[in-house]
């Protein structure tokens, strides 16, 4: 008789292959620390290897790691609740269920995702940046060779994107492609209804929020990935197949 | 009728419901009260009223686009309905994952992940099925022949269909939905199913649902069909007590008029002087004994003409109602 909970079983419907699943992410990283170098490699036909520690902090504000995933994970969230959510259902499993599993199946990605990124980010130190001076990971944006805020930040970006990519998903299969436009005017909405706020506000704002650098493309992309999982679990329970 | 399979062959289900191990007492079975169905301003179902008892195997029988798919997709709680309630073991559906988990609907037109092999769905549907069986599925594979690495989305639609079969049957659901079940699927492939589904349902009894439109080739399968027009029911009823009221009479056209004076005719056709009547209410010696006088046939009525003579699969109104009907 099995017993396994049910959330389990759509997490398991949703990772359903570490090759396909867990480690796409991890080789996308592994990319664009290719091309770094491979950029690098390039510049120093000209300037000579390895790059000066002044040409190497010119990569300071790479933001390769952060920009090359939510292609793949939107994607991955979209396709996770097309087609994962119809086998879902044929099998006997509620909605409440296939979310809280996928979701989890999202959190595991997102966490192997962001220790990748760590180990990445350590080998690129204890090479010294790929013995050429190429930054992919110690960037400004992943927390400066802060192992904390480059786990947070990729692992951030990674559940935010996941769960962007399941809520367009679910609207599409619930309304349609014309739902779809209508839900990504109404957030390219938002996010400029939010810059021109802040632009607004600069003066008053910029004291409170400059002070936490790069933190901020990590607690924004949190926030967002926040939103993006309460409309998707709002949008799954009126979907069908 | 299937090659390979024939009715005498077949175990039928009618006689398989006394000393059913894996039996559910408890199970009320699928009660639906006024469900209709509308997408935009097109209805699709119409106040739908059907008490279907547990354990027992049903056809769904229908035109294309009467509502056969839509109906068991609102029971599955796979789309909503837009009025009325749908019961499963007296309790609704919705949301109600100890109520979902005992059904099992692959649609015909069923959406996998792009990545997916038979070995990897057979990996992970275990864990949705309490009464799994591995060995069903072996079996169900090796017979249809069914690759195992092969993506899905490359297999044939006989392959897919097969594929279909072989996960609703080996979940061994108490409520199994097949949808269409057939389709693409050669004579040999669907004599496996027949045969197989009959050995499912007397190993571990079942309520299943097939809509299907090879009605005289399945009729042996059925204990009750549910027949749908236009989004209504139209008949639901026990397949022998129907089929058992009803005879064919074949000879020359004043000897079959001779014959069947009096008694109430579901269809006519004539070929030259060879007249062919369904007729309702011709039992006993006697009535066979006149035949042989008169060099005339009496033959049981197929259900698949017995259907097409109610008019239910045309849009013609059924002329009649026969005992036996629930509905």
């Amino acid at each position: 008789m099995n017993r396994m909970p049910r959330p389990l079983r759509s997490f398991r419907l949703t990772v359903y292959s570490a090759t396909n699943v867990l480690l796409a992410p991890l080789a996308i990283l592994g990319v664009v620390v290719a091309v770094s170098v491979l950029i690098v490699l390039i510049i120093g036909i000209q300037s000579g290897l390895p790059l000066t520690p002044e040409a190497s902090m010119e990569m300071n504000y790479n933001m390769g790691a952060i920009l090359s995933i939510p292609g793949f994970l939107v994607a991955l969230g979209a396709l996770t609740v097309n087609r994962q959510f119809a086998t879902a259902l044929a099998f006997g499993s509620t909605r409440r269920d296939f979310w809280l599993g996928s979701s989890l199946g999202f959190l595991v990605v997102s966490l192997v995702t962001g220790i990748g990124s760590v180990l990445l980010l350590w080998l690129e130190k204890a090479t010294d940046y790929w013995f050429i001076g190429a930054r992919a990971l110690d960037v400004f944006f992943l927390g400066q060779g802060d192992p904390w805020q480059t786990f947070l930040t990729i692992t951030a970006v990674c559940l935010c994107s996941l769960f962007l990519g399941a809520g367009f998903g679910t609207v599409f299969r619930a309304w349609g492609h014309r739902a779809v436009l209508a839900a990504a005017i109404g957030l390219g909405l938002v996010l400029c209804g939010g810059i021109a706020l802040t632009v607004w506000q600069w003066d008053s704002w910029v004291p409170t929020l400059a002070p936490l650098g790069a933190w901020l493309v990590t607690i924004g992309t949190a926030a967002l990935g926040v939103i993006a999982a309460a409309g998707s679990f709002v949008v799954n329970r009126r979907s069908t197949i | 009728m299937t090659e390979g399979v024939t009715d005498a062959h077949r175990p039928h289900p009618r006689n398989h419901h006394l000393g059913r191990p894996g039996s559910t007492p408890s199970a009320d079975g699928i009660t639906i009260t006024g469900l209709s169905k509308s997408f935009g301003r097109t209805e699709v179902l119409h106040e739908i009223d059907l008490h279907l008892p547990p354990d027992r195997v049903y056809g769904l029988l229908g035109s294309n686009g009467v509502g056969k798919t839509t109906l068991m997709s609102i029971i599955c709680h796979h789309i909503f309905p837009s009025s009325g309630q749908v019961l499963i073991d007296g309790q609704p559906p919705a949301e109600n994952a100890g109520v979902l988990e005992r059904t099992c609907f692959i649609h015909e037109d069923q959406r996998w992940n792009d990545d997916f092999t038979l070995d990897i769905l057979l990996r992970v549907a275990p864990g949705f099925f309490a009464r799994w069986s591995s060995a069903t599925a072996e079996n169900l594979v090796g017979r249809f022949k069914l690759p195992r690495r092969t993506k899905l989305k490359k297999m044939s639609r006989g392959q897919r269909s097969a594929l279909a079969i072989t996960i609703s049957l080996a979940s061994r659901a108490p409520y199994t939905f097949l949808d269409e079940p057939y389709l693409g699927l050669d004579a040999g492939a669907r004599s496996i199913f027949y045969t197989e589904l009959l050995n499912e349902i007397s190993e571990v009894p079942r309520t299943v649902i097939m809509s299907t439109h090879l009605i005289d080739e399945a009729a042996s399968l059925m204990e009750d069909i549910i027949l749908m027009r236009n989004g209504r029911l139209a008949m639901h009823a026990d397949v022998d007590s129907i089929t058992s009221q009803v005879s064919i009479v074949r000879g020359l056209g004043d000897d079959v008029d001779r014959l069947i004076g009096g008694l109430e005719v579901l269809s006519r056709q004539s070929m030259g002087r060879i007249e062919s009547a369904m007729v309702r209410g011709l039992a006993g010696g006697e009535a066979h004994h006149r035949a042989d006088e008169l060099h005339v046939s009496i033959e049981p009525a197929g259900l698949q003409e017995l259907v097409a003579a109610l008019g239910v699969l045309d849009a013609t109104p059924a002329a009649t109602t026969l005992e036996g009907a629930h509905s």
